[in-house]
Parts: structure tokens; sequence; C-alpha cells
């Protein structure tokens, strides 16, 4: 009887288990109407380093992402009210492009700034995308935002996960604040290996190779990270976390270095950056506002109804990093190195388990160590995959960073 | 004979007689009267009355014992007269032998006479094939219509019957029954015959003869469903009787048959399965209707302001089922003496409780238990209504998928409701009504949500004269929400928002002729407190923070005629002047609303009516999302957030087919809305002292036909609908290109075009029965991405404008079957049985769709389904 009982509970739950469900969705392309090359520009002015401006388009949802690779060709430069101009540098800067670099470093922090872009862009009436039009673009002015005080940047940890967190405050009254990260982690291959296959010669050779075992990768924030103390006592964020590593991840194996760079903002910027946050991860659920879209401080001068997203601020940067090494005993490895393994000996000289030695190469062993035979007794050469002696496939680069010595100092 | 030896068993069986000490046990007065009379020598006059259950239970010696006896009787409502040389034994008032002083002047005004006496002393109809006589023919007596009331109740629980119709034969003059159950009719002098025809009760036909003004009490019975009748109800009637339009009733009994998700009864369910009213999706709290947004209808509960009417973020309805009577909304016609909201009321009338035995019930569902209980403290005079529920639904919560969002959140709510009530006397009672309810929810375990509802109501009827009668209440409504959030330690704070109001209302009827006037004030007092925010903790940098409190008072006078000018034509005005002090910027806001519709019908069956009304509203709910939200908090108007208006005008036919016993009715409206509130992209809701700035008014204009085939009596009953309407908006402020999709009209979050709705009930025996419900709507509104960009590291979307896409059009349908307690009334208890499925056909259909970028790095897209399964439920009830 109980076990009656227990068998429709059972069927119950497994009905009710479907219950508030998200499912992959997709918009009916018949309903999607025409939001073709809308002009995107970025690139707040950094005051006191180099400001980085780039153009590009919005697409479709339903669009080909590849059509994200194409971007509006002209010319950004940024005016203060002082009358100062300060246009891109480099190799190409007469040249039309997309992406500039623009000197700010002297740049005076009591005036006024705006940004100005003249660009080619795609005509939004053309169906096709083809049609090229002349359209430039300013931004409004704005006051360049103090620099935070950077307080500290710390880490705990619980058993699954390390978590960055941030403390700043501001000395002048500002509410408002971002940052951004770089985080670069250097880790290293399964083993550094004393061998290689000579194809031409058909044999494996003793040569020791430390060119692969050692890599650094880099990853750069795409949240948007904002905090306000509107609601707070003080202007003063403490301990706020905004990054989290799982302790198996590879960029905990080594040494770990983040970099922040923190500003403060003006109200104005908050409203356009954190309504960006909250429709990035908007969840659709009951109670969730409804999602839209605000209007940035960049307009078009011939059509200053034509949209155009982005908003350019302006502000001093704090920068500061945390460096997390394996001997701080965070990393919790989910994988073992490769197990090497032994191939049986051929009954021809040259020949391993059956196959000759080409034949393991192709398939993408290598030759590793050198280890004993525990039937025969005898040393033999040991192999393994490619990926436990070349770190660069796991998708970093054997190129330093260019401030990796002087971030790990 | 035969009853002579009975009252002699009876008399053996409980007699002990002892040597000068007399003694009965549980006697009926009957038998305590015949023992009288064979004790003692008096005469004593006395008529058995069968209904009477009264019993007695007296020990005193022989001397003492008759007058104990008298005493007992006069304390259990007897009244003792003497007269010549007898006793007169009487239920209720007693023997008056001599006629009122100046009886025969013929300028003393007959109502201070004996028609007072009988005035306080209402005749009880309780037979159909019986000839009553109202009132005394008076010398001098003026000819022409005179008034008859009384009260109509159920005649097992002496219940009022709330709504009950009561009409001449020749339909020309029509009453309902107010929350007291009492009623007013004016009727010519001489042989008249009355209909009378409630929900779920017996229809009664009674003869009366009229000679004055008089009081006619009414006892009906409730309908034992007949299998092969058709019989013209009360709602149907009513449409061809009442010139008001849009108007619908539902009878708790046919709410009980209706499949809700997880086979809790609903009301909000159920009204939202009406034509012209729409729900934003499944799970969402609060309706909307003819276009309106959910804070335009109010909700009353016995008088009282709901504020938030229901539980467990939207899925279960605040209200217990057992203590309800009925629920009717407004959807067009509103009459004078309700305002305060532009789009409808629901008027809910609660249960007065069982005035003659105690009796209760237990409920066991998937997610709640209930209990309640009622009775006599004083039979026929006082009687009490008390329930209870509580949820056990946390292990829902743990079924849910991680991708839901609410995996491993925890969900809880309470309710209780009690209600006495009393009568002075025929022409003055009092209810008091007290309900009290709180929510407990999280989604994760760092953000703790609170709620809860206190409504306390108190009312007053009292009939001034034959034709006039008031009813007096008082309310006080109060709704609190708190969340705590302890994501962060140094930024854990606690939230809250809360609504007081204290309600006086007089309201006063008056039968003039062919007129029924209702005219009164109104005055409500607001107390707002917009938002409060505090440390959670002293490691918290929190600020501890209070917005400024609101107050206002919204006074208004009232006045309304009903005219029947003859059988076929009838006419509803009425006028409501409606102010709103608001004390936070010393601005005052006033202005008339009207309200009138017209019915003419030139059949018996078929009606035509128009009408028109226009509304004012001065508290609105801030609310940002689709769906309203538990969290939410309102604002009162002050000088940046104009009153809220509107006006509809409206059309309709009716028609019941002849014996069928189908009700087909087709109603056109359209409706504009001004002052409507609306957010600015981007708003800011919480905590916001400057909270008009991130508000935007609207206009909006809805319109739409509804069609509807009912059917209320017989075998299978329920019914079909389909509406066509819309709603739009158009930003009314001059903000350029900041104006929500460039100053166009866009479509309303509830905007739903087309609708099908079917409700239907096949009783196969008297026991069992299946339910059917089916609804099917064009997809709502929403605001999707349209275009993706690279951005600040990573991909962001851009939105489109306003409402301008549609989720996939919603189909839903639910089947259940009912099994009511066996007749068999000797039983102890009797249980009944729903068990069902909600959402047969498990189609997923889509609450919201959304895109995520997974924090910049991939664009994907997600529909969230509330109800994505089929929901199989079993519920039951036992009664005692």
């Amino acid at each position: 009887m109980r076990t009656r009982y227990a068998n429709i509970l059972l069927c119950l739950a497994v009905l009710l288990s479907d219950i508030a469900c998200t499912y992959p969705f997709e918009l009916n392309p018949k309903q999607v109407k025409d939001v073709q090359f809308t002009p995107v520009i970025q690139g707040d002015i950094l005051v006191g380093e180099i400001t980085h401006v780039e153009l590009g388009y919005m697409i479709s949802l339903i669009q080909d992402e590849s059509l994200l690779s194409k971007h509006p060709s002209g010319t950004a430069w940024i005016e203060n009210q002082n009358g100062e101009i300060f246009r891109p540098e480099g190799e190409n800067a007469d040249k039309p492009g997309y992406s500039f670099d623009i000197d700010t470093r002297s740049a005076d922090p009591t005036s006024l700034y705006r940004l100005r872009v003249e660009a080619q862009v795609i005509d939004k009436n053309d169906p096709e995308g083809k049609n090229l039009v002349e359209r430039s673009y300013s931004s409004q002015w704005v006051q360049v935002c103090p620099a935070p005080v950077l307080d500290s940047l710390s880490r705990t940890y619980d058993d699954k996960d390390v978590t960055v967190r941030i403390s700043l405050h501001s000395e002048d009254g500002s509410e408002h604040f971002r940052w951004t990260f770089v985080e670069n982690w250097q880790y290293h291959a399964d083993y550094i290996p004393d061998y290689y296959y000579d194809q031409k010669k058909d044999e494996v050779v003793f040569k020791r190779d430390e060119s692969m075992y050692w890599c650094w990768n880099t990853a750069v924030s795409s949240e948007v990270d904002l905090c306000a103390t509107t609601q707070l006592g003080e202007n003063r964020i403490v301990d706020k976390p905004f990054s989290i590593i799982h302790r198996s991840s590879q960029k905990l194996s080594s040494r770990y270095v983040i970099r922040v760079a923190a500003r403060t903002l003006d109200k104005q910027a908050y409203q356009y950056l954190e309504n960006l946050r909250l429709t990035s991860n908007y969840t659709g659920s009951l109670f969730s506002p409804n999602p839209s879209s605000i209007r940035g401080n960049i307009s078009c001068d011939q059509d200053p109804a034509e949209q155009v997203i982005g908003y350019i601020g302006a502000g001093k940067v704090s920068t500061k990093y945390l460096i997390i090494n394996s001997d701080e005993g965070l990393y919790k490895s989910s994988e073992k190195p490769e197990v090497l393994f032994r191939p049986v000996t051929g009954e021809e000289p040259g020949e391993e388990d059956g196959q000759p030695l080409w034949w393991f190469y192709k398939q993408g062993y290598v030759p590793v160590k050198m280890g004993q035979d525990p039937e025969s007794g005898l040393t033999r050469v040991l192999w393994g995959s490619k990926r436990c002696i070349d770190c660069r496939m796991a998708g970093g680069t054997t190129t330093k960073p260019i401030d990796w010595e002087e971030e790990s100092l | 004979m035969r009853r002579f030896a009975i009252i002699s068993a009876l008399l053996l069986s409980c007699l002990v007689a002892k040597a000068q000490q007399l003694r009965l046990d549980m006697v009926s007065t009957d038998s305590l009267v015949n023992f009288l009379r064979a004790q003692y020598s008096e005469k004593i006059y006395f008529v058995a009355d069968k209904q009477d259950k009264t019993l007695f239970t007296l020990s005193a010696g022989r001397a003492e014992f008759f007058k104990a006896a008298l005493s007992e009787l006069t304390k259990k409502g007897y009244t003792i007269s003497s007269y010549d040389d007898g006793l007169y034994i009487l239920r209720g008032k007693g023997l008056t032998s001599e006629l009122p002083r100046g009886y025969f002047d013929e300028n003393q005004s007959v109502e201070s006479g004996l028609l007072d006496y009988i005035n306080d002393s209402n005749t009880l109809a309780n037979f159909q094939n019986k000839v009553y006589q109202i009132g005394v023919k008076t010398p001098g007596q003026k000819e022409g219509k005179k008034f008859v009331s009384g009260y109509i109740k159920n005649a097992a629980t002496s219940e009022p019957v709330i709504g009950a119709a009561v009409m001449s034969s020749d339909g020309k003059n029509y009453a309902i029954s107010d929350a007291f159950g009492h009623y007013s009719i004016s009727l010519p002098e001489g042989d008249n015959t009355i209909k009378v025809s409630g929900y779920s009760m017996e229809e009664m036909e009674l003869n009366l003869f009229v000679c004055s003004d008089g009081g006619l009490d009414i006892e009906m019975k409730e309908k034992v469903i007949s299998l092969k009748g058709a019989v013209v109800t009360s709602e149907s009637q009513n449409n061809h009787r009442d010139p008001s339009m849009g108007v619908e009733k539902v009878s708790i009994n046919v709410i009980k048959t209706i499949p809700s998700a997880f086979g809790e009864v609903d009301i909000i369910r159920a009204v939202t399965s009406l034509a012209g009213v729409k729900t934003v999706g499944e799970g969402a709290s609060g309706f909307n209707v003819r276009g309106g947004s959910v804070d335009q209808n109010l909700i009353l509960f016995n008088e009282g302001t709901i504020y938030n009417p229901s539980h467990m973020f939207g899925i279960i309805s605040s209200f217990d089922s057992e203590i309800i009577s009925s629920v009717q909304l407004y959807k067009s016609s509103v009459p004078a003496e309700f305002g305060g909201r532009i789009s409808s009321v629901m008027d809910i009338k609660g249960r007065q409780g069982n005035a003659q035995k105690v009796s209760g019930s237990l409920g066991l569902g998937l997610l709640t238990s209930r209990f309640h209980i009622e009775g006599p403290f004083k039979k026929e005079k006082t009687s009490f209504i008390l329930s209870g529920r509580t949820s056990y639904s946390n292990w829902i919560m743990k079924l849910l998928p991680k991708t839901s969002g609410y995996s491993g959140g925890k969900a809880s709510f309470s309710d209780i409701s009690g209600g006495i009530s009393h009568k002075f006397s025929e022409k003055s009672s009092i209810q008091a009504f007290a309900y009290w309810s709180r929510d407990r929810f999280s989604f994760q375990g760092d953000t703790v949500f609170r709620y809860n509802n206190i409504d306390a109501s108190i009312k007053y009827r009292q009939t001034l004269a034959r034709h006039t009668g008031m009813t007096l209440s008082a309310t006080y409504d109060r709704y609190a929400n708190k969340m705590d959030n302890t994501e962060s330690e140094f930024n854990a704070y606690s939230y809250g928002t809360t609504i007081q109001q204290i309600s006086l209302k007089d309201d006063f009827k008056t039968i003039l002729g062919a007129h029924l006037l209702g005219y009164g004030f109104q005055a409500n007092y607001y107390l707002m407190n917009p938002g409060d925010m505090t440390p959670f903790s002293d490691k918290s940098l929190i600020t501890e923070k209070h917005l400024a409190r609101e107050m206002g008072i919204e006074p208004a006078l009232y006045v309304s005629d009903t005219w029947t000018l003859n059988e076929k034509f009838s006419i509803d005005m009425g006028l409501r002047l409606s102010g709103f002090a608001s004390f936070k910027d010393k601005k005052f806001f006033a202005g008339p609303e009207g309200r009138v519709s017209v019915k003419y019908s030139p059949l018996k069956n078929l009606s035509i009516k128009a009408g028109f009304n226009n509304m004012r509203q001065n508290i609105h709910l801030i609310c940002n999302n689709s769906s309203i939200s538990p969290m939410d908090s309102w604002k009162l108007s002050e000088a940046g957030i104009h009153p809220q208006t509107g006006w509809q005008a409206a059309t309709g036919v009716y028609w019941t087919i002849g014996d069928t016993n189908v009700e087909l009715s087709l109603e056109g409206y359209y409706k504009m809305m001004y002052h409507y509130l609306d957010y600015r992209n981007g708003a800011v809701l919480v905590m916001n002292e400057n909270l008009a700035d991130e508000l935007t008014q609207a206009k909006g204009r809805a319109y739409g036909i509804e069609f509807q085939a009912k059917r209320t009596q017989g075998k299978i009953t329920g019914w079909l609908s389909y509406t066509y309407a819309r709603t739009q908006l158009k930003d009314q402020q001059n903000l350029g290109i900041d104006a929500i999709n460039g100053g166009k009209w866009y479509n309303a979050a509830h905007d739903k075009p087309h609708e099908v709705k079917f409700v239907g009930n096949y009783k196969i025996t008297h026991r069992f029965s299946v339910s059917c419900n089916v609804d099917y709507s064009t997809g709502r509104p929403v605001t999707v991405p349209i275009g993706k960009y690279w951005y600040d590291g990573g991909y962001r979307l851009a939105y489109s404008d306003r409402n301008a896409y549609r989720l996939p059009d919603y189909f839903r349908m639910d089947l259940a079957m009912n099994v009511e307690p066996s007749p068999n009334l000797k039983k102890l208890a009797h249980l009944s049985l729903t068990f069902g499925v909600y959402n047969v056909t498990a189609r997923k259909n889509a609450y919201s769709v959304y895109y995520t970028t997974s924090g910049g790095a991939e664009v994907s897209g997600h529909m969230i389904s509330v109800f994505a399964c089929p929901i199989p439920y079993i519920n039951l009830n036992l009664k005692f």
C-alpha cells in the first residue's frame, strides 16, 4: 500500500517538475522590423590616459553575427571648451578607420569635453545595406569626473569559488562608480617533454623543450560593473563582489592577476549604463521591470532624431591589481595530469604496440618521458597527447603580457 | 389522536416525576405547553410551529414550575400575553389588545399608530400557495402604491440572501436585496404576485394582498438542481429588468466548479474567465477590465478595500471561498455609490454565518488547508463566521527547475477572516467583519519578501421609514510590504511601503413611486508611506531613509435614480461629486462623475441598453512590471500626478431564447482614459523622492465588442464568450524624441485583441458533475530586444519600441470532476471531492520572453512558461 502511495507521489512529482520552466526562444523573423546598421559609438574620454574610441553597428538579432565585423569608416577627435582638439595618433591616424587611440594624458581635467565623429555609415534606408552616407556625430559636453580612491581588492573563498571584491570611495561627493578589469593568468602544461619525434628519421629523439610549458591567458570584463552610494551613509563601497572564479579554474592554477580600473560617473552616465546592465541581464520573471532602451548623449548633426547608440563620459581613472598565487592553496584541480601510456613493443624494430611510431604521431600522440616497463624492467619512452605538453592548446599563448613581470612583483 | 399518543409517549419518556418535583428534559415548545396544560388549569393558547426547534429542560417544584416555564419561554424569544382569561404564547411580538390612540382620527398619521406595531413584526413568507396580507386597511387611507419591505433569508441557515431579485408579476416593479438581505418594493394596492429569485435558491412566487405599507420577510430554500427543468433565473431576468450594463455576477457555487491551478477555488481566476476581463498571464496578480490597468479596479470585500487580492505572487486569490457569498463585477455601469477607480468595481460579499446551528468545513488541497466554522450566538439574532487558511507550498518550489529562477525558493501564506452579525430588530441590524493575511516568499536565499493585508469593517443598517433605508459603514484597510535584502553584508537593507485607508460611508435608498433613489456621502482618508529603507544590521552602510508620508482626503457626494417608466423602459441616472485634497502640496482636485444607462425591452425576453459613465481616480499603483508585484507601492495624486479620469460609452443587446434558458448578450464599448500613468524608459521607482519625474502621463483608448452565451440552469450550465478588444496608450506629455514610442499610439501590456472563453459544467447526476474551462487569446504585447551590438567589452541588446511585439497565442484547457456529498442529511459530515487537471494539453504558454547576453559573451533567447505541464490536483472538503 505504501509503495502505491509512493508511486503516486513520484508520478505527481515528475508531472510537476516541468512547472515554470524556461525554454529556448527565437523571434519570428517576420515580426522583426528593420533595425539594420544603427551606428554605435563608444569611447569614454579618459583624462590622464589614452582614450580608445571605436565605431560599430547594431544589427538585427536575427542577422548573421559576422555582420558585426562591419564598421563605419571615418575619424574621431575630442574637443574641450578651451579650444583644444585631441586627434588620433599612430601609423594610420590619417586614414579613415573605426578604431582610434587618442592621447588625452595631458588633457585639462577642469574643462568640458566632447567627442566628435565624422564617418561614412550605411544608409538605413537602403534595405541591402550597401549605400553609404556621410554623417557627423557629436556627444554632449561632459565634465571630467574625478577618480575614486580604490581602497582595496580582496578575495574570499568557499568550497566552490573564489570571489574577488572591490572597496572604493570618493572624496569629492561622487555617488556613482564603475569599474572594468583585465585578468591575466599564468598556467602550464602537464609535462615538459624530454623527447620529440623526428618525422624524417621516424625515431624518438631526446631533447627537453620547455617552450610550451608556460602560457598566459587574458580576459577582459564583459559585464557592466556599477555601483551607487545614493542610499548609503557615505560614498564608500566595501567589499563588493564582482568576479567569481571557480576553484578548479585554470586561472588559479599558477598565478592570477586581476587589474581593475575604476572611475566615478555622473548621474546620467550611471543611468545609461545601469539600464544597459539591467537589460543585458533581464530575466523576464514575474516581477521584472519592463525592459527598454534609453537614449545616450550622442546625436547625429544632420538629423538629431536619428538613433545613435552610445554614451560618452569623461573621467580620471584609478587602478589597482590583485594577485593570487598557487601557493595560497585555492586551486582545486578537477583534472589530473594526463596518464601517459606505454605502447607494447612490436615484433619489428621501430614498432610499438604493433604499430609504427609514425602511426602514433599521426594519431596526435607525442613522446614525453622515459619510464620503466614493470613487466620487462626495461626503460621505455612514454607517450601522451599533445595537449599534455602544449599549454597553448588550453587557450593561452606563450607570450607574456606586457606588464606581467611588473604586476607579478 | 395519533398526535396525542406521540405527545403522551414523549411526556412519559422525558418526565421524571418525583413527589412535588417536576422535571422536563429536552422537550419541544409544543410538548412543554401541553405539559403545562395537563398539569395546570390555566387556559393556554399556542400554535405549534414545526420549524421551531427550540428545546427546554426544566426542573422545579410543582408550585414554581409554571412560573419557571413561562420565564424560560420568555428567555427563548416567546412573549406571554394575557388577554381575557387566557395566556397567549407567541413568537416575537406579543398580543396587542388595544388600538393605538387616535386610530379613528382621520388627521392622525397612520404611521404613528398601529402600523408602527406592524412594522416591527414582518410577516414571514415561506409558502407559495398562500395569500399574505400586507398591512391593514385603515379608514381614510390614500390609494396608490404601497411599500413592501423586509428581509430575504436562507430557510436553512437564516443567512441573508444577497442580490435576490423581487419583482411584480407585470415586471413594472423591481428590487434587489442588499448585503443584509433587505429589499423594498413598491406595489399597487390589492392583489399582487411577486416573484423572488436568487442565486442558487429556489424561485418563489408569492401572492400578496397589499392593504398598506408593510413588511414581508421571505425565506428561500437552496436550489436542488433540476436535471430537466428550465427555469428563468434572476441572472437572466436582471438583464431584462435592470438598466445597468456590464454587470457580471458569479455565485460562489459556480466559482467552485471552475477548474483552477492546484485546485484552489479562486475568485480572481473565475472573474478573469468572464468576457471583457483579461490578465497579462498565468500567475499574474490582478486583472484588467475593458482596457483598464490593474489599479483601476476597486476590489471591495465586505466594504473594505483590498489592495492586493492575491497570495503567493498571484497563484491563489486572497479570499477563502467558504466565507464568500457572491461576487459582482461592474464593468460598465458602476453605481454612483462607488467611486475612486476608473475601470471597474468588484464587490465581494461575505457570508454572515448560519443563524440556526453551528456548522463548518475542513478543506485539504495540494497547497493549502482551510477551516471554517459558523453558527449562532443567539438564534436568528446573532451569528458568527470564522475561517482560516494556511499553506504548505514549499514543496512545489523545490520541484521547480533551476532555470526557472525560482528553484530553492520558499513561499507561504496564512489568512484569517471573521464576522459577526446581529439583528437588533426588523428595522436595524449590524455586521462587523475583519480580515488578516500575510505572505512570505523568497526566490533566493538572500532576499525575503513579505506583505500583509488587514481589513476591518462595520456596517449598520437602519430602516428609517417604510420606503427609506440607511446603511452606515466604516472601514479600515491596511496593506504593507517589506523586503529584506542581505545579499551583501555592507549593503544589507530592509525596504517597505504601507498604505492605510479609513473610510466612512452613509448610503440611503428611498423608493418614490417608480423611482428608486440612492444617495449618500463617502469620505476616504489615506495615509501612505511611500518607502522606508533601513540598514539590516549594524554592519550595513545603508542610510536610514524615510520618504515623506503622504496624506489625502477623498470626499464624495452622490445621488442616483433608477426610474422604471414602464415595463419596457427604464433609466438609471447617477451623479457623483468627488474631490481629493492632497496634504502634501495643498492641492485640491474635484470633478463630477456622471452615470446614465437606459434600457428598452421591446419584448419580454429582449432588451436593448445603452450607457455612459465617467469616473475619477486619485490613487495610483506605481508598477513598472507587466504583472503587478506585491512590492509595488501606491501613490496619491499631487501637483505632478493628476487624478486619472476616464469615460466609457457602451451599448448592448440581451436576448433570452425562449425556454432554453440560454441568454445571449452582445455589448460594445468605447472608453477613453486620461492621465494614465506609464513610465519613462529606464525609470527608477523605488525610494524616489521625485517620482513624478520618472512617470509619464498617457491617454488611453479602449474599444471592443463582447459576445456571450450563458446558461445558468439545467444539466449543462456555463458560458461561452468571444471578445474583440483593443487597448492603446499615447504619451500625453510633450517629451519630443524622449516620448514613449515617439509619441505615437502603442499597445498596452494587456492588449489581447481576440479572446475566446468557455466555462462549462455538466451535471451527470445530482452528485457528479464534470467541468471544463477553455481559454484562448492573442498573445500579449511585449518589448523585446531586436538588435545586438558590441559595447564595452560585450554584447549588448537594443530593445524595440514599447510593446511592439507579441507573445505567441495563449491556449489552455482544464478539466475537473466534482463529487458532491451524499444527500443523506443524517450524516454528521459530508465529504465533497474535486479532482482535475489544469492545462490538460500541456501547452507551454509563454508568460514572457527575454534575451540574455551571458555577461556579454553571447546572445540567446528564452521563454518562461509558468504552468508548462498538466497539473493534476485533488481537493477534499468536509462539511459538518
